[in-house]
């Protein structure tokens, strides 16, 4: 008898086995592509056009056939924009639902921590919407920069001032970790540009009264003034540079002016630059089709980070495919090595994993409108220059 | 410094204190009369304030004309505020703690109510950009205008509080309350009305900080606190006391952003506050009644 079960178990367990084998013939196991986004907390609203950024890439790769010859699958959670959670979401990703191939979260402040599980499991990890140099400065080999280096943000500011033979720069800061790294590299090549920072000064966050500060710019009348600043600090010297006429030829935001809602200022926002990463227009490789396919999946135009987390991933698509397998050391040494034209611009990082090839362009507000002056290549209009004084404005 | 960039400071920091102004009449008012810390106060300021802004980007509807409005609200809330929560405290001797939590839990509703209607961002409204000039001076239209509203708002209240019958009930239950009850006034009700009236100050001084300012919805306790240091400054229970620790406040500010920097601005209100406090514990209209 207890033989006969025996016999009976053994012939179960090899007829599922059996038919768990020839159903898994036909369909071919998928890649997992692994991450977390912020969909809950302060950095929901850009988390969530991240994820679309990486889901519209996940949907063109299988009806292009997949990656290997395999289907992907992405297996996304909500790090609740918190970096501990991100940690802890990255340990299960790896571990619990082995995945085959990981992406960067969103933010600089939760990649920074992500990082370490990284490279920790040895995994390569572009981080799409890292800024934040100092994340790739502590000698990590798995971890590479999918962001515009946060010093870049100017450039194209101190290039039209270079190119209109100003002078004299003044430069105000939030006293907080990105604005600040903004004005220590500004100062640091404004020399290169032609230009003498006559004022490098900050003012602490939630600042609302700017008028003392802009009085001691308007005594040095400066030829170009930028603003090292986020959306409310940005509108509250755009308003009290004109209520003090504190004039200058160019004037510049480093993220304010990026954002719509910039034009709440009326026609006090015209004239102004603001730095801005990506732009629909911009001729990046495959930018239209890009744009227009996403339109179609989400109803919605993409922003920066779409465009920045899609690019991640056809940088990753080209490691894979050049590794020729899912071997992480094979597809870091790739990404290392790599030069790829994406959506985003050109990839290129150097020994570090800083992102050296991705660069920022620069909007002015024209006529309530945002309006990409530079770089030639990107531009769709020409930058006016210079801002006229506020008395000769309505 | 030269006379003309000292004379243009002054005249920053002077228009900027008379909106300081108004915000701490409020606060000083409820004080008086309830020995309550509105620890709110400034979350009625935001809620007036983005109330100005919905109604101006939704229907351009100019922001002086929805002072009214904005008083009304705040008002309002005052009024049922005190009526079902803070009324409801025993008067006994924990009355000055209890009712300062219960403020504080008012604050939080506020800003939470603020951030689901209008989302977590900063806002302004493009109203009144640029200045007009008077010999040789800048005058920020914005500033300019709500110091005027500041000053008429101030001057109402205080003819108000002088010539009128509830006027002098309120005043009358500010400095004897027990006496006040005695002569007949409803002491209950007054203090309805005084927090009503208290709260429609903040919200006036929401409607005209908009103007001047960037507002968000968790912006409240740095004006509930610089509210309180114009009436520590300037003395509480002091109408004219309040309105120089106002003025104080804001040359002060200006100043120090000018002459060392945007950080010590700041804090210049807990200097100010900490140095009265050591040196002047009545304010500086206990100065005057020496």
């Amino acid at each position: 008898m207890g033989r006969t079960l025996r016999f009976f178990q053994v012939a179960a367990f090899l007829f599922v086995a059996l038919c768990g084998g020839l159903a898994r013939a036909g369909e071919v196991k998928p890649i997992l592509v692994g991450t977390s986004v912020s969909l809950s907390g302060s950095y929901a609203a850009s988390g969530q056009y991240s994820l679309e950024g990486y889901k519209l890439w996940v949907e063109q790769i299988n009806k292009r056939g997949g990656l290997l010859g395999r289907p992907v699958k992405l297996i996304h959670y909500d790090d609740k924009s918190d970096a501990n959670t991100g940690v802890q979401l990255y340990e299960k990703l790896i571990t619990a639902d082995k995945v085959d191939l990981i992406v960067g979260p969103y933010s600089s402040g939760v990649t920074s921590a992500v990082s370490t599980v990284a490279e920790k499991h040895k995994m390569a990890m572009i981080g799409p919407e890292a800024a934040d140099v100092k994340i790739y400065s502590r000698g990590y080999k798995y971890n590479f920069q999918g962001q515009t280096q946060a010093g870049k943000y100017m450039v194209g500011g101190l290039v039209l001032a270079k190119a209109s033979g100003y002078k004299t720069l003044a430069m105000l800061a939030e006293d907080t970790a990105f604005p600040k790294a903004v004005s220590e590299e500004v100062a640091k090549v404004a020399g290169t540009y032609g230009l003498t920072v006559v004022f490098n000064e900050s003012y602490p966050k939630g600042a609302s009264d700017f008028s003392a500060l802009l009085t001691k710019v308007k005594q040095l009348k400066p030829d170009v003034i930028f603003a090292n600043s986020y959306l409310p600090d940005s509108q509250g010297i755009m308003r009290q540079a004109r209520e003090q006429e504190v004039n200058a030829k160019l004037f510049a935001v480093a993220v304010g002016a990026a954002e719509p809602e910039f034009g709440n200022l009326g026609n006090t926002a015209d004239y102004v630059f603001g730095a801005t990463q990506w732009a629909a227009n911009m001729r990046t490789h495959g930018n239209p089709e890009f744009v227009q396919a996403y339109k179609q999946m989400f109803g919605r135009d993409p922003d920066y980070h779409s465009a920045s987390n899609f690019g991640a991933m056809e940088v990753l698509e080209a490691a894979v495919k050049k590794a020729g397998s899912l071997d992480q050391d094979k597809i870091a040494a790739a990404i290392a090595t790599m030069e790829l034209d994406t959506v985003y611009g050109k990839f290129k990082v150097d020994e570090r994993g800083v992102q050296l090839g991705y660069v920022s362009a620069l909007l002015q507000w024209q006529h309530g409108k945002q309006v990409v002056v530079w770089p030639e290549t990107a531009a769709l209009g020409k930058a006016m220059l210079p801002m006229p004084p506020w008395s000769e404005r309505k | 410094m030269d006379t003309h960039i000292f004379v243009q400071l002054v005249v920053n920091g002077l228009l900027v204190g008379g909106v300081y102004g108004l915000m701490s009449l409020g606060i000083n008012l409820v004080w008086g009369v309830m020995g309550v810390i509105n620890l709110a106060h400034g979350d009625l300021i935001m809620a007036a304030g983005f109330l100005t802004f919905w109604i101006f980007s939704r229907l351009g509807v100019n922001p002086l004309l929805v002072l009214p409005i904005g008083m009304a609200m705040a008002f309002t809330v005052g009024v049922l505020s005190q009526r079902f929560l803070l009324g409801r405290l025993p008067q006994d001797r924990g009355a000055v703690k209890s009712s300062l939590l219960m403020t504080f839990g008012l604050s939080y509703i506020v800003i939470n109510i603020a951030q689901l209607l209008w989302g977590n961002e900063f806002q302004t409204v493009a109203f009144l950009a640029g200045s007009w000039k008077a010999g040789g001076l800048d005058f920020a239209k914005g500033r300019t205008v709500a110091f005027l509203a500041a000053g008429a708002i101030t001057l109402i209240l205080w003819a108000f509080l002088r010539f009128t019958n509830a006027g002098r009930a309120v005043r009358a239950v500010s400095q004897n309350p027990d006496g006040a009850s005695s002569c007949g006034i409803d002491i209950a009700r007054i203090r309805v009305f005084s927090f009503g009236l208290g709260a429609s100050l903040a919200g006036a001084a929401g409607v005209l900080l908009v103007m001047i300012f960037a507002i968000s919805p968790a912006m409240g306790s740095g004006y509930t606190i610089r509210a309180f240091a114009v009436t520590v400054i300037g003395g509480l229970g002091s109408f004219p006391g309040a309105l120089f620790g106002a003025v104080i406040l804001g040359l002060a500010e200006v100043f120090a952003g000018y002459l060392v920097s945007a950080q010590v601005a700041n804090g210049v209100a807990f200097i100010l506050f900490l140095m009265v406090l050591l040196a002047l514990p009545q304010g500086l209209s206990g100065l005057v009644r020496r």
